[in-house]
């Protein structure tokens, strides 16, 4: 499965370096602005930077279904279905690949997130001293910073979850387009409307059905604990997802 | 041995395959021949495992066609199957990668013989160049089963000596070789065994020189009558 990946990453390689490429100017017009003193240049790439690293996570999102989708609808679906891989090991490297760029990505823009900050420090050493003073504020509002942290983490890991069970779903609708209604002339059509079912099913049983143990949590800890069913409960349904797309090609796969 | 019992394949408005039955031994080159639509690239890629089959057995050595049968079973496509970031080189390391019967030397070995560069970009390729590279990496597999759809397909008459020698010189006894194409002529030096399709069917199939003595026609000349004008002059 690790091979799999490995070309997976291969084949996005290109999107993901232009993307780099254009996190680094905006890094690169950061340090200058702080260098230069030039007030406008670092604030409009810090306010970019911010924006950059949110919507790239949308970007992975559309690129892992654009890549799957093209894969089943084009030619060189022939040179990964060919290979002695099970269904499953050729989706589970897709999801893989997915993780490792989303995780990695993550971990250099909080890398240069504390960079960023370390520097406007340096450049800048009132800034640490309205940092102090930020954190005076919360600690007068009664906002416990750590607390305030760990809260934030939970919401990542909850918001991870759910991008996995998205994209799972993508997948088998995706895959129910290119196997039992390939025979269909309206099956793009047919593959959104059923993403859009199993999206709104899956929603409507986690907000209905599914315990929610502390809707108004006072700690991090009940915060921690309130979300665990809903993230156990998409989980369970990326698993599935993932095994029913492994299922189809196994038994209807028609490139 | 690769054994197909009455299989079916179904699309929106066409069967592409047709109660199709027949068996393939070792030690045999089968031409599979018929024109277009008559349901040989679908057969070949229900036994490469990217089609399924609607109904019938289709079994490689005994077992249905799956992770095992993909490991011993080499299949060319008659399209272009590359991603395009690959070179020639990207290629051979995804086949050394995924293949564990591919032979990186003999392919680099083919490569060169074909003179063909392993560093351009495959997309770049003319498609003669491109034949000659879907052929160097499948017949640098060691597979028991190597079938070639189309594989003289848009590459010149002195090339394609080339090419045909290069298929005898990999041919084993051990081995089954499938071939395709509508050049019938340049494929009855080679082949042992015919199989004409039609309409998603076997409609005549045999050891080439008992069907050349049963008919009193060469291989050539019992395609004409299969899909031409003579059809109805086809002996029973």
């Amino acid at each position: 499965m690790f091979k799999l990946t490995k070309y997976e990453l291969r084949k996005t390689r290109t999107t993901l370096l232009i993307a780099a490429a254009c996190f680094a100017i905006l890094e690169l017009a950061y340090i200058i602005g702080l260098a230069l003193h030039k007030d406008d240049l670092a604030g409009g790439s810090a306010a970019f930077l911010v924006l950059f690293a949110t919507f790239s996570y949308l970007f992975f999102l559309v690129l892992a279904i654009m890549n799957y989708s093209k894969e089943l609808n084009s030619k060189s679906s022939y040179l990964i279905f060919m290979t002695p891989n099970t269904p499953l090991a050729i989706i589970s490297a897709k999801m893989l690949m997915i993780l490792l760029v989303g995780l990695t990505s993550l971990l250099v823009y909080v890398l240069f997130g504390w960079l960023d900050i370390r520097l406007l420090i340096a450049f800048f050493p009132d800034a640490e001293m309205t940092g102090d003073l930020l954190a005076g504020f919360a600690n007068g509002l009664g906002i416990d910073l750590p607390e305030l942290g760990f809260s934030l983490l939970a919401m990542l890991i909850a918001m991870i979850v759910t991008f996995f069970m998205i994209v799972a779903l993508t997948y088998l609708a995706i895959t129910l387009s290119a196997t039992f209604l390939q025979n269909s002339r309206l099956k793009g059509l047919i593959s959104c409307i059923l993403f859009l079912a199993l999206f709104l099913a899956a929603t409507w049983i986690d907000n209905h059905l599914i315990p929610d143990l502390y809707p108004n949590p006072a700690t991090w800890q009940q915060l921690w604990i309130g979300i665990a069913p809903s993230c156990l409960y998409y989980i369970v349904l990326m698993i599935l997802a993932t095994f029913a797309c492994s299922v189809l090609l196994e038994k209807k796969v028609s490139l | 041995m690769l054994n197909c019992n009455h299989i079916v394949k179904k699309y929106i408005t066409t069967t592409a395959v047709n109660d199709l039955t027949l068996t393939l031994e070792p030690g045999r080159i089968y031409a599979l021949l018929g024109p277009n639509g008559s349901g040989k690239t679908t057969f070949m890629k229900m036994v490469a495992g990217l089609v399924k089959p609607t109904s019938g057995d289709l079994t490689w050595r005994g077992e249905p066609i799956g992770v095992n049968s993909k490991a011993q079973i080499a299949y060319m496509p008659t399209e272009p199957y590359f991603y395009s970031y690959m070179t020639g080189r990207d290629a051979g390391n995804y086949y050394k990668d995924f293949f564990p019967d591919f032979d990186e030397d003999k392919y680099l070995f083919l490569l060169k013989r074909m003179e063909l560069d392993p560093f351009q970009k495959i997309t770049k390729m003319s498609s003669g160049m491109m034949a000659k590279l879907k052929i160097a990496l499948n017949l640098s597999r060691n597979a028991s089963l190597i079938m070639l759809d189309e594989p003289l397909n848009g590459i010149d008459l002195l090339a394609r000596e080339a090419i045909i020698d290069t298929i005898i010189e990999n041919f084993s006894p051990e081995k089954i070789f499938v071939l395709s194409s509508h050049l019938v002529e340049e494929l009855e030096k080679i082949i042992d065994h015919a199989i004409f399709i039609k309409n998603g069917r076997v409609e005549l199939a045999g050891d080439a020189e008992e069907l050349r003595e049963t008919h009193h026609q060469s291989i050539v000349e019992l395609y004409k009558t299969i899909y031409g004008s003579q059809q109805e002059n086809l002996p029973q």
